[in-house]
């Protein structure tokens, strides 16, 4: 039972006064990664994607890898034993702008094929680097900085390279994403992609207590088809002038609200993405121009 | 009259007075005087010459195990230091006897054991001249046998002889003393002049008071209180009056009275303690030692330790050997045992919650009579734990009267009442109910927190305790105590954005405990019932939840029978069966030395798991001493119904006193199993077939202990466990798919150490308060193969010093001033993002490798009493953390582990409570 008590004065105490919440994305923050199909099979070629937002204003250089293979070690990435998953296309990158101005998202893409007869969970690892770097990455210089930041927690940038935070320093500037992808399982239905509509905003009836100038907004992200009922929960990203925003919620539909300023000077995006418990992940996306009218309910 | 004694010493001299030859209302002691008085009168010598020797008397058997020839071996060393003394070999002595008997010899001081109660021995010095006290010592050896009681008499008798050295060195008579003169004609009246005394803000009635009542330089009565605290002058003329008290501990006490003729006045006199008390000193026994540590704490002790907010039950947390729990937790980690290895004990039976949420004890204080703490070693009378042992004792001892209580502070208010129903049974009720949930509100504002339901608690307690033939006991507790907090996440943790909802908990229990002790033929019977029902319920965000419900059903009999003067043999049983039901909702379960981990990480899962568990025990412990030897050799033998393994525990202990028994020196060596945790071996997180952890214990100590009050302990100790459960799969090959399982008996625990306690209780000095240190280093080692790492709280400097000041009778003030290592942290290297959860996942350093800077803390109390005939009110103020020091309780994360910051504990927290006795 103690532990039970020091679990939760942890979700106490784990309150720090001078970090910023969760709900701030000031650095590049990962917000999905989903594969297609589902569930893939031996022999069959899947994309990965990636979603990624960070401050509209920010341009600094990014580079994004990954590799992937069937995990056989059960380790947190891909190693020797496990069997490696080849490249079926060339990396996909696109990046949102709005009249040409980065809004801060971005997705990228990577298609692998599944090697037959490799059966386990497809493990695909994600290296974010927040650096400038030279036309060819050297991977290997790469991969044995990776392994020293993980052992020792700081780690030097490669020759040739200068990072955002530090351009001495990889440290503060890499993101590693890891992504499971199910097999099927046996006799299992297979699970089937998840897709949502995009984003709806309309004006909630309830405007009381507001600054000056905010319209409080209800959103929705309904799913095209029949919605999850596999305990999904959902992450909205929110890109403005006034920053990022990240907010959580846990409801079927992923209702959640917003702030909107009444008047504009340039666009807004907002982001819906859902997990299940199923291991699906979608995100879909709306843009509020200057001029569009908030609906009422 | 002058005499060749210290003033200070000896409040209680008054001049030898004449008492009226037949007062038959005056008590013993003055019909022994006036006995003396006839005697001297009628050989017409008005000058009596008394001596500075000693009579020494033993009082008739009573319900003692002490026989009156053990007193008399004990006591021949002692009358060497008494001058001229001599034993007065009457059998069947009561203390009036005695004192006439002495008075009869003009031995001027006699020296009195009464072993009319059964639990006390009470030693009285008595000035026969003067007819005045110079102190009482009440001996208490709760559970010893005849040779604890022996090591008792012997302590209390080396206190006393130090006590009254000034009066020893004065041995010889001064030439000048004044006489006793005689006034055989003092006229008759029919008035009478009536006392009680009772003790100031107390009530308590005094045995043994002087008074004397005089007119002019004429004293005409000179009389001792007797029970109840009665006192009587009777055959007075009608006249003015002048009466003096005088008590040693106490402020003397004088006034007026005016009686007509055949007027009869009852005068109530309420003495007022004095600061310090010299002679009144009760010594609390060691017992015969089972254990090589065990540091025991009475109520009174306990319950003004600043910083504990009064609570009796908290206070353990400053002992040596128990590691500072984080911020209010209310946890319990002994010499690097994890909080749930060690016992908590409540009569003899474990309990599962000992601390209300909110840190307050769920034995209300005063229901307390003592507080042991056994932080390893322990006696075979334990089992199923290899951690150590912190075990509450309710009140057993019976009163006279009814005395009730009423408490209150910023987090509850109580209510307690204990008193006599008829002659031979007792009752006492209590009743705790948190204020928090009403406090609270006026603070919302700066709370981070949205309280659904505030914290509340509540606890009770009934006992019932009759005195059987034989000294035996018949009885019966009824008590449970219920936690529960319900708030509001309105923004969930940066490291698990997932987290949302409510956090709500419910603890409480309930139990019934029939107990009887007695005696058939020469076994000494202890048996007890325990009937318990406990919950325990946890709902974390949406993400976590679960509900432990058990009926535990609890059976423990000792047996316990001398063989010899030098052994004995003590037999028992100790039998749980319980009926649980774990249910509830979770992606994984907490283990020590693993991650924060996310609730959102993996799946969850739903579970229902009701089942039973039997297990049996059975214990044998043999107690020898020869000389300055004393050995204790235990077997326990532990079974569980899951499979009946049977796990045999031997236990051994030694002690040797040295010349001078107040230093001895100890040896301890046991073995110690303890049966996997629930939620360790339920599925889906458990693994059913996990078997007992085995542990041993060794330790070597010494200590230096003054009858008085003063007392040194040290010692070195050890503990290694092996079997210890642990992740069969390392946390870095668990993050996939299949969560933190696969739990297996494959562990080690390791841990060592050095303490020392100085504590200082004196009744005879205004000080009293205890240092506390502890040097030691715990460690685990997850699965074979792995490096030893330090275990999650591992404190390497614990250090405590509480002291207490007695300014006046009513104003102390005392602080506590606490330094600690802080726990060690595992640093983040970095960060993985987790697709499936959309969480981040620390990377991390090597475990506990770090450790932020040390934790100390200084909290002060003061202390106020009002005392009123018959009634008294304590006011106190208790500043926890009284320099507001941010002391770091942990580190913090951003959302992606790439920034860090130390998170910090409670500010100063006033205290402030009300306590009224009447």
């Amino acid at each position: 039972m103690a532990r039970f008590i020091v679990m939760s004065s942890l979700l106490l105490c784990a309150c720090g006064e001078a970090l910023k919440p969760f709900t701030v994305v000031d650095r590049l923050r990962i917000a999905a990664v989903a594969n297609e199909p589902v569930q893939p099979t031996p022999g069959q070629n899947f994309s990965v994607n990636m979603l990624t937002l960070r401050e509209a204003e920010d341009e600094t250089p990014l580079t994004l890898l990954a590799t992937a293979c069937v995990s056989v070690s059960g380790g947190q990435a891909c190693g020797p034993a496990d069997p490696e998953m080849p490249y079926a296309g060339l990396p996909t990158e696109m990046v949102h702008t709005v009249d040409g101005v980065n809004t801060g998202a971005r997705e990228n893409g990577w298609t692998f094929t599944w090697p037959q007869g490799a059966f386990g969970v497809g493990l695909v690892n994600i290296v974010v680097v927040n650096c400038a770097t030279p036309d060819q990455v050297d991977t290997v210089a790469l991969t044995a900085s990776l392994a020293t930041l993980v052992e020792e927690g700081e780690v030097a940038a490669p020759e040739g390279w200068s990072c955002a935070e530090d351009p001495l320093r990889l440290s503060r500037s890499v993101w590693l994403a890891r992504h499971l992808v199910p097999p099927v399982m046996g006799e299992a239905p297979s699970v089937t992609k998840a897709v949502l509509h995009p984003p709806r905003m309309v004006r909630t009836e309830d405007q009381t207590q507001l600054e000056e100038g905010l319209v409080r907004t209800a959103l929705t992200a309904p799913f095209v088809g029949q919605p999850s009922r596999d305990e999904p929960r959902w992450s909205w990203f929110s890109t403005s002038p006034r920053g990022v925003v990240m907010r959580v919620t846990a409801s079927e539909e992923g209702a959640n609200t917003a702030l909107v300023d009444a008047e504009r000077t340039s666009d807004y995006s907002y982001w819906a993405v859902m997990r299940d418990a199923m291991g699906r992940v979608a995100w879909s996306h709306m843009r509020l121009t200057t001029d569009q009218v908030i609906p009422e309910p | 009259m002058s005499l060749p004694i210290p003033a200070a010493l000896f409040l209680l001299l008054q001049t030898a007075a004449v008492v009226p030859a037949d007062s038959a209302e005056a008590g013993p002691a003055a019909g022994a005087a006036a006995a003396v008085a006839a005697d001297q009168a009628a050989d017409a010598e008005p000058v009596v010459e008394w001596t500075p020797t000693w009579s020494v008397g033993v009082s008739e058997a009573g319900e003692h195990p002490l026989i009156r020839s053990v007193i008399q071996e004990r006591l021949t060393r002692w009358l060497q230091k008494l001058p001229g003394a001599q034993l007065d070999e009457s059998v069947d002595l009561t203390r009036a006897e005695f004192r006439r008997a002495a008075r009869k010899s003009l031995r001027r001081y006699a020296l009195f054991i009464d072993r009319a109660a059964a639990d006390v021995l009470s030693i009285q010095v008595l000035d026969e001249q003067d007819l005045a006290g110079l102190a009482s010592l009440d001996l208490q050896c709760p559970g010893c046998d005849t040779k604890g009681w022996e090591v008792r008499l012997n302590e209390g008798m080396s206190a006393l002889i130090d006590a009254l050295g000034p009066l020893l060195k004065a041995s010889e008579p001064k030439p000048d003393v004044p006489a006793v003169v005689v006034e055989p004609d003092v006229a008759k009246g029919d008035a009478s002049l009536s006392f009680q005394f009772r003790e100031l803000g107390s009530g308590l009635k005094l045995i043994g008071v002087s008074v004397t009542v005089s007119q002019g330089e004429q004293t005409l009565c000179e009389t001792n209180s007797e029970a109840k605290g009665k006192a009587r002058c009777v055959e007075l003329v009608a006249g003015d009056y002048e009466w003096a008290a005088s008590f040693t501990g106490y402020k003397p006490a004088t006034g007026k009275v005016t009686l007509a003729a055949g007027e009869a006045i009852f005068r109530p006199v309420d003495l007022e303690p004095t600061r310090v008390n010299r002679f009144s000193t009760t010594i609390r026994g060691r017992g015969p030692s089972r254990e090589v540590t065990r540091v025991r704490l009475t109520r009174e002790e306990l319950e003004d330790i600043p910083g504990t907010g009064g609570d009796v039950v908290r206070a353990v947390q400053s002992l040596p050997g128990v590691a500072r729990p984080p911020g209010l937790s209310p946890l319990i980690i002994i010499r690097g045992s994890e909080p749930d290895d060690s016992l908590f004990m409540i009569d003899g039976f474990r309990t599962s919650l000992l601390y209300h949420l909110t840190g307050q004890g769920v034995v209300e204080n005063e229901t307390v009579e003592l507080l042991d703490f056994v932080p390893s070693n322990f006696s075979a009378r334990f089992g199923r734990s290899h951690g150590g042992v912190v075990e509450v004792t309710t009140r057993d001892k019976h009163a006279e009267e009814w005395t009730r209580r009423i408490q209150t502070d910023v987090y509850a208010g109580s209510v307690f009442a204990a008193g006599p129903v008829g002659k031979k049974d007792m009752l006492w009720l209590s009743f705790r109910r948190s204020w928090i949930d009403a406090v609270l509100p006026l603070v919302a504002d700066v709370l981070p927190l949205d309280f659904a339901v505030a914290p509340r608690f509540y606890d009770y307690f009934f006992k019932w305790d009759r005195k059987i033939s034989g000294g035996g006991r018949l009885g019966m507790v009824y008590q449970g105590a219920l936690d529960k907090v319900k708030f509001a996440i309105d923004q969930p943790p940066d490291f698990d954005p997932s987290v949302r909802g409510d956090i709500s908990t419910l603890t409480m229990f309930h139990r019934i405990r029939p107990y009887a002790s007695f005696k058939i033929g020469d076994w000494r019977h202890k048996s007890s019932v325990n009937i318990q029902l406990e919950s325990f319920n946890v709902n974390l965000a949406q993400a976590f939840k679960l509900t432990v419900e058990n009926y535990r059903k609890s059976w423990r009999h000792e047996a316990l029978r001398k063989l010899s003067d030098s052994m004995d043999l003590v037999l028992g049983v100790d039998y749980q069966q319980i009926y649980y039901n774990v249910n509830g909702k979770a992606s994984s379960r907490p283990q020590e030395g693993g991650g924060r981990g996310s609730f959102a990480r993996t799946e969850s899962e739903v579970f229902d798991s009701p089942g039973v568990v039997v297990r049996p025990g059975a214990y044998s412990e043999a107690r020898y001493k020869s000389g300055l030897w004393e050995s204790l050799l235990g077997l326990r033998v532990d079974t569980d119904g899951a499979n009946w393994a049977f796990y045999p525990q031997p236990r051994f202990l030694t002690k040797r006193y040295l010349t001078d028994k107040r230093f001895d020196l100890r040896f301890g060596l046991g073995a110690y199993s303890q049966p996997p945790r629930p939620d360790e071996t339920i599925s889906p997180f458990g693994n059913p077939g996990l078997f007992w952890e085995h542990a041993g214990h060794v330790q070597v100590g010494g200590g230096f202990t003054d009858p008085g009050g003063f007392s040194i302990e040290s010692s070195l100790f050890g503990k290694r466990v092996i079997d210890a459960v642990g992740n069969a799969q390392s946390q870095d090959e668990a993050q996939g798919t299949q969560g933190l399982g696969g739990l297996g008996n494959v562990g080690e625990v390791r841990g060592y150490g050095a303490e020392f306690l100085i504590r200082q209780r004196k009744a005879d000095f205004p000080v009293s308060g205890f240092i506390a240190y502890t040097i030691s280093r715990a460690e685990r080692k997850d699965r074979e193969g792995e490096d030893w790492r330090l275990f999650s709280f591992d404190q390497t400097h614990v250090l405590t010093a509480v002291a207490t000041y007695k300014w006046t009778t009513r104003f102390s003030t005392g602080f506590r001033y606490r330094f600690a290592s802080a726990n060690p942290e595992t640093p983040n290297l970095g960060s993985l993002f987790d697709s499936r959860t959309g969480t981040y996942i620390p990377i991390p350093g090597a475990p506990f490798s770090e450790r932020p800077p040390p934790f100390w803390q200084l909290d002060v109390r003061a202390d106020y009493k009002i005392l009123r005939p018959g009634w008294r009110l304590q006011l106190y103020l208790d500043l926890q953390n009284a320099t507001s020091r941010q002391n770091i309780e942990g580190i913090s994360y951003n959302t992606d582990y790439t920034e860090q910051e130390y998170s910090y504990g409670l500010p100063l927290i006033p205290s402030f409570g009300i306590k009224g006795v009447f």
